[in-house]
Order: C-alpha cells, then structure tokens, then sequence
C-alpha cells in the first residue's frame, strides 16, 4: 500500500478537515478493503460488517478533529474505530454474557482459512501466517482484538493468573512480529 | 521508571490490541509520551498491527462506498437536517461523544431556502375550493417556517463545528504563548497559507533517542514563511531546547525555537522566514543558544521536497 501513496499522512488529515472529497475517496480506496477485513472478522457476518465500515467512515469524515497524531498514525486511529464500532455492533446484537464461553472453545474454528480473505492477501504472501502462529497465540490475540476481550475476561476464559494474560499476548505478538518477518 | 522492564511486561502490546482497562491505556500513552523509548515499541507495534490486519482484508461491496459518498454529500450540500445522520453515541468508541458536546454559538443570519408562493385561483367562489385553498396557504406557510427552522438548524450545527475546531486552535495557541512568549503565535491564516501550491512539506523522522518522533516542516519559497508541526515530539530534557535549522550552501540559518508535547500535536508553529533551504534539521541545544548545533546535538534532518 506503501508504495501507491500521493498522500502523506498530513495531506490526508489536512484534507479531511478542509472537507475535500477527493481526499476522502482516496482514504477509502486505499484502507476500506482493511477496515471492512476488521468489522467482517468481528462480526463473521457480511451485511453487518459493511453496516459498520459505513458508519466507520462517516465517523472518520465527521470527527477527524479528534485524531490526535501523538497516539499513532492515522491508519491506527481508523483500525481502533472500526474495531470499536464492530464490537458495540456485535455486543449490541445477539452476542450474550453466556456466549463469550462459547467462543473461546470454538476459537480455533475461527482461523479456519478463509478463500475470500487469502485471494485478497495472496499476492503479499502472508496468507499463511496466521496459520503458522500457535493456537494459544492465536486465541488470545483473537479473543483481544477481534472480540474485544478484557484480561480479566480472558483470564477467566483461558484458566490462567491475570498477570500471565499480559506476558501471554506479548509472546504471541513476538511470534507474529517473526512470522511478519520471515515474509 | 524502569523502561525496558515496563516494555517487556507485555503492557504495550496489550495496549496496542485494545485489551486493557482505561486507566492503563492513559497510563501507557502518558508513558509513551514521557519515554522515547517507550513511544518507539509501542509505534513498532502499531505498525505490526497495521500489517497483520491487512492479513483480513478484503475489499467491500461497491454499493458501501456509494452510500457513504451519499452521505458525506447530503451532509455537506446541508439541505437536510444533518443532525438526523449522527451515529448512536457509544461508550466505547473514542470519537462518538464529541458530537454531543458542541458548544452553543453565534447566530449566523441565513437566508431561507426561497419557496415560490402561488397565489390561489380568484375565479373560484364555492366554499369547498376557498377551504381548500386556506388549507393550501396554511401549508405552504407551514413549509416556509420549516424550512426556515431546519435550513437555519443545519447551518447552525454546521457553524458550532466550525466554532469548535477555531476554539480549540485558539487554545492550543494560548497554551503555547504562555509557555514561551518569545516564540510568535501561529497566524490566523496558517491553514489557508498550507494550501498554498507554494507550500512544500518536509517530513522528519526521529533516530536513535527520537526514534518515532515525526515533525512537518511547511517552507514556502516565495514568501519565505516557514510553519512547523511537531506532530509526534516530547518535550525537551530540562535545560535544552529544540531548535529548528535551515541548510543553505552548508551553511546554517536560524529558523528558531519551537515548542512540543501533547498539546503542541496540531499546532502549526510559525517560524522565522527562510530565504533559501536545501534541507532542514532539528537540533536539541542548551536553552538561549543561537549558534548553530554541533554534529552530536542534530537530532533529525531532512532534505526539502522539490
């Protein structure tokens, strides 16, 4: 994505708060196909997760006042209020209390690949690399980020100290950090 | 604080998959604006972030950006009533509540959306067409006030938006004059000077100590202004300052002293005129130095864009 930019980063937040649409068309070419990968992965539901990259980027057109540039790029600021979004989605629709139970078991069904997702992503070669991540890695990377999962709630889930969670999930992000790099 | 020992607890990266609780997400990104170092990893991790998300992409239905462009239009041609098009607030979403607390503004006189009043048909004398046509009268004075009331409602949001964005860089301004009174205030027409084609942006990047530190230089070269936004930049150790250097046939020109920190994240800082700048440079110097920086004090530098 990199490599087909004519925006920096400035550019791109100067233009939304001068309200140029040309700018906002190029924000959405260029980081709709990961935010829609984020609310789909949230919610495994399609209508649902195009719902919510529409109300993601008319938040981003409305509010992009609020992006503070000393708390990350802007590409992270999207991913945070898309993740949000999608997880009030989810937890606003049928996902109940008693369910959470439910995922964490079947946690490992949700990396089953999917042909839609490794057509798209193919071409960088990095289709297989959640697959080469450990299950238990996977599960509370997945239980944290795509299903919005406090510690105490992963603790519980996974049967494991509170303070194991924290050097749990930094082993797991080492893991992928070696995975990414191998790519 | 211990840094490394805080950066291999496994707190960031559990910041940066949003797994913990509020009171640790502000003590992580206080940390990170404190720390260097701090900031590096968890800048590191964002980005890893950023690429193992894009393992999940997938392009979205075409009719999606059709509806939102719908959208964003409507809002911004104003014909409607745009406050009927907020999303639901929400508690966990960082952007939401801002909506919500606009403060009140100055009235800005509008003028109605002009409506054609036909006058009603005199042939007719029967009671039914003279009700009819009272009844027609009622409701096109009816649609004259309505939309007056939205046409104003909608231009009265749009211009508390306005106000709330002008209020905040009046602050950031105010904050930054009581900091240091020596430094000149951004100018009211900064935005409009970036816009100028004649503006060309550099963009500088920490290393080492400063690794994740980014600022933007603006540098227009017929009227010589310069403006600095010290996008991603702690503030400076006790004693120094940060100052910026324009390089002209290897020679160092005085930009001036500029301010960082959390408050200075959106802050165009106007800085002194530069005749002529090949590249631009960053340097950490005791504080009142003027002399331009030895080789070990130069923190970031750039080339300017052509």
């Amino acid at each position: 994505m990199g490599a087909t930019l004519t925006y920096t980063e400035v550019e791109l937040v100067q233009g939304l708060s001068t309200r140029d649409e040309k700018v906002f068309t190029y924000l959405y070419d260029h980081y709709s196909p990961a935010l829609y990968g984020v609310a789909l992965k949230v919610l495994g539901e399609e209508a649902a997760a195009g719902d919510v990259l529409q109300e993601v980027f008319v938040k981003i057109w409305r509010n992009i006042d609020r992006y503070d540039p000393s708390k990350g790029r802007l590409f992270t600021w999207m991913l945070n209020i898309t993740r949000n979004t999608a997880i009030d989605s989810l937890r606003s629709k049928n996902h109940k209390l008693e369910q959470k139970v439910t995922d964490v078991n079947s946690a490992s069904l949700m990396y089953e690949p999917q042909l839609a997702v490794h057509l798209s992503v193919d071409h960088l070669g990095l289709s297989k690399v959640i697959e080469r991540l450990q299950k238990d890695q996977r599960i509370i990377i997945d239980m944290a980020y795509f299903k919005g999962h406090t510690q105490e709630e992963i603790a519980r889930s996974l049967e494991i100290p509170l303070g194991t969670v924290k050097t749990r999930m930094r082993n797991a992000i080492i893991q992928l950090r070696t995975l990414l790099k191998q790519v | 604080m211990d840094v490394q020992h805080y950066i291999s607890s496994g707190i960031l990266e559990s910041y940066v998959f949003g797994m913990l609780p509020e009171e640790e997400q502000i003590e992580v990104e206080i940390a990170a604006l404190q720390y260097p170092d701090i900031r590096a990893a968890v800048r590191a991790l964002q980005q890893e972030k950023e690429r193992f998300v894009q393992l999940y992409a997938i392009t979205p239905p075409s009719v999606i950006k059709e509806k939102i462009l719908a959208i964003i239009h409507e809002e911004e041609a104003a014909a409607g009533n745009s406050m009927e098009l907020q999303p639901k607030p929400s508690l966990s979403d960082p952007t939401s509540q801002q909506q919500y607390k606009l403060p009140s503004s100055n009235h800005h006189t509008i003028k109605p959306k002009p409506i054609i009043h036909k006058p009603a048909s005199k042939s007719s004398s029967d009671l039914k067409w003279k009700y009819a046509t009272a009844a027609i009268i009622i409701v096109l004075v009816g649609s004259v006030l309505l939309n007056f009331f939205f046409f104003n409602a909608s231009n009265d949001y749009e211009g508390r938006y306005k106000e709330l964005i002008a209020t905040r860089e009046k602050l950031d301004e105010q904050k930054e004059q009581q900091n240091q009174t020596a430094y000149q205030s951004p100018s009211n027409n900064t935005n409009s000077s970036l816009k100028d084609p004649d503006f060309k942006l550099t963009h500088l990047e920490g290393t080492s100590n400063y690794e994740g530190s980014s600022i933007d230089i603006g540098w227009n070269n017929h009227s010589n202004a310069v403006l600095l936004l010290a996008q991603l930049m702690p503030l400076p150790p006790n004693g120094k300052q940060f100052h910026l250097w324009a390089i002209h046939n290897s020679t160092f020109k005085d930009a001036g002293v500029f301010n960082t920190g959390a408050n200075m994240t959106k802050v165009w800082q106007q800085m002194k005129e530069i005749k002529n700048a090949d590249s631009f440079i960053i340097s950490l110097q005791t504080v009142g130095s003027t002399t331009p920086p030895a080789k070990e004090e130069i923190i970031m530098s750039g080339h300017r864009t052509q």
